[in-house]
């Protein structure tokens, strides 16, 4: 069920995986100062770190010989970390009203 | 005009913590120091051979990590308590008697491990000397009295809250220490299979780190919200309970990760490997609130060098668990890494990120009430103290945790990924230039972490002796309205 990362993948499964990271919170932290300034470029720039986190998540499962059923688990995990923020945010303020 | 540290100041749970605080910074300098040994003797090998061993100066730098920060968040559990709680801490005689009894024992115990070091691998050996499983080597009469120890916290706290004012905080504190003190139990039992023994070793590994002490941070920090930047009760307790909630229904099950390689079933590669790709979703919900909270009350507060630790808490716990957790913990990459430099490298800067920083950020508080209420904000007199302290030590951990992530990249690639795990890829591996340049700069910034301890030491000593201002009093925050 498990393949191991190819030799040849080594370091860019490492690389992808800090990248998924970094996009997620890239994304998480222009979107709160997208709401918290309520600035509009700023909330490109979170699309735009949702799109890096997309391709970086899909590359770390190529790298990581991730097949099928485990693509849909993958689709919906980003989709998950897509609306947290969102979510999030909206907790928060409801929580401090 | 100087103030000195005046125990007047302070109540009945506050002495207490005082005493816990203490031998929290002297074990976190034993800490550092036998992590040099340790270090040093990646280098030069024959170094203290036969007289401190690797192996010694290896547990004993572990077991004073786990210990100073258990003795942290004790003290800083003790410090609110009879403030969170509204009356007296019910057994506070009991409780410093569990304070001596577990010193004692800790003093003992290291003592046994520097001077008699080894046995004859019997049950004596196991009851009296070291108990042999990594990270939890105390001998058994030792982890029978550090359940009685936590059950005396957990009497205590509970208690104390059962006669005073109950709170959220309260709440899931209580139920907490439960699982710390039973949590325990799964590490003082022996299986002949080596599997199932590793099964339940993890429990106490793992679920105290990511589960009971997590939820004992969360304790800590949202009462240090409160007093530090004036964050409503209802608004720390609801977020309390969020991250409890993200943090056990990610965190649990991501124990999966250290059942890859044990001969476990091989559910547990699907199963550890899906939670631990969640287990970032409750730092990012803490990104997102903290800058909610920083639009919200502007980050005015009484005690910057404490604001600074917490600041210092939420980057170090994201890069430190999340970053560098989540690098390697999937299998189809862990099967490489599992247990090289790489592991040390995220043990490094994730238990100083998640832990020791707030460990320090309550060392800040209790030393500015010990002090009267000392101003602790702006123009601070000898500021420079406190930032230099956090900028070395964040600066040293931060170099050791690079020094080793290359070590471990070059380790797992050249060792197990390469040379298949044999035994002469091993020494292939350990005798790199890439490994011994990086065990080289490891100690290079060990200095600079030991640099900042004694500044921190030095600060914790003497900040706000010279202040002659009042910390002023909190207001609470505002509501910002709307989203």
């Amino acid at each position: 069920m498990i393949e191991p990362v190819a030799l040849e993948h080594f370091f860019f499964f490492f690389f992808a995986a800090a990248l998924v990271i970094f996009a997620a919170l890239a994304y998480a932290l222009s979107y709160s100062f997208s709401r918290l300034y309520r600035n509009k470029t700023l909330l490109y720039v979170a699309g735009l770190a949702y799109g890096v986190l997309i391709l970086a998540v899909f590359w770390l499962s190529w790298l990581a010989n991730l097949h099928g059923f485990w693509y849909a688990l993958v689709g919906m995990m980003l989709f998950g970390y897509g609306v947290a923020p969102i979510l999030i945010w909206r907790l928060s303020v409801a929580t401090h009203d | 005009m100087s103030r000195p540290l005046d125990s007047r100041h302070l109540n009945g749970g506050q002495k207490l913590a005082v005493k816990y605080f203490i031998v929290a910074v002297i074990l976190f300098f034993a800490q550092l120091v036998f992590g040099m040994l340790a270090g040093v003797q990646y280098l030069h090998p024959d170094f203290l051979h036969g007289v401190l061993d690797f192996n010694v100066n290896r547990m004993v730098h572990i077991n004073a990590m786990i210990v100073w920060m258990l003795y942290g968040f004790i003290g800083s559990v003790y410090w609110f308590l009879e403030e969170e709680s509204g009356r007296e801490i019910v057994g506070l005689k009991l409780g410093n008697w569990g304070f001596w009894v577990l010193t004692a024992a800790v003093t003992v115990v290291v003592a046994v491990y520097l001077l008699v070091q080894t046995g004859p691998g019997n049950d004596f050996t196991r009851w009296f000397i070291n108990e042999g499983r990594e990270y939890i080597e105390a001998p058994r009469w030792a982890d029978i009295g550090i359940v009685v120890v936590m059950l005396i916290f957990f009497y205590n706290v509970a208690a104390t809250f059962i006669k005073g004012r109950w709170s959220g905080i309260a709440g899931v504190l209580t139920l907490d220490l439960v699982a710390l003190a039973g949590l325990y139990l799964a590490g003082m039992f022996y299986v002949t299979n080596i599997s199932i023994d590793q099964y339940w070793w993890w429990w106490v590994i793992h679920l105290w780190v990511e589960a009971t002490w997590e939820v004992l941070v969360g304790c800590i920090m949202a009462w240090t919200l409160m007093h530090l930047l004036g964050v409503r009760r209802k608004i720390v307790e609801t977020w309390l309970y969020i991250e409890v909630a993200l943090m056990f229904g990610s965190g649990i099950l991501g124990l999966g990760h250290h059942y890859f390689w044990i001969g476990s079933p091989e559910y547990w590669l699907a199963i550890g490997g899906f939670f631990s790709a969640l287990e970032p979703i409750p730092l990012v919900a803490m990104v997102v609130h903290s800058i909610y909270d920083s639009g919200v009350h502007k980050l005015r507060n009484r005690n910057h060098p404490a604001l600074a630790w917490v600041i210092a808490h939420a980057f170090g716990n994201f890069l430190g668990a999340g970053v560098w957790g989540f690098m390697h913990t999937l299998p189809q990459i862990n099967l490489y890494t599992h247990g090289t430099q790489w592991t040390t490298s995220h043990g490094h800067l994730a238990f100083y990120g998640a832990y020791a920083t707030i460990n320090i950020a309550f060392f800040y508080l209790a030393v500015q009430q010990w002090r009267g209420n000392v101003w602790m904000g702006a123009n601070l007199v000898g500021a420079w103290r406190w930032k230099w302290a956090l900028t070395l030590l964040s600066v040293g951990v931060m170099g050791m945790t690079m020094a080793l992530l290359i070590a471990g990249y070059e380790q797992s690639f050249i060792e197990r990924a390469v040379g298949g795990s044999s035994w002469s890829a091993y020494f292939a591996a350990q005798t790199h230039p890439w490994f011994m340049e990086s065990m080289a700069w490891r100690m290079v910034f060990g200095w600079i972490t030991i640099a900042g301890f004694v500044l921190l030491a030095w600060d914790l000593l003497v900040i706000g002796k010279h202040e002659t201002r009042e910390a002023e009093t909190l207001v609470e925050e505002p509501a910002l309205v709307g989203g």
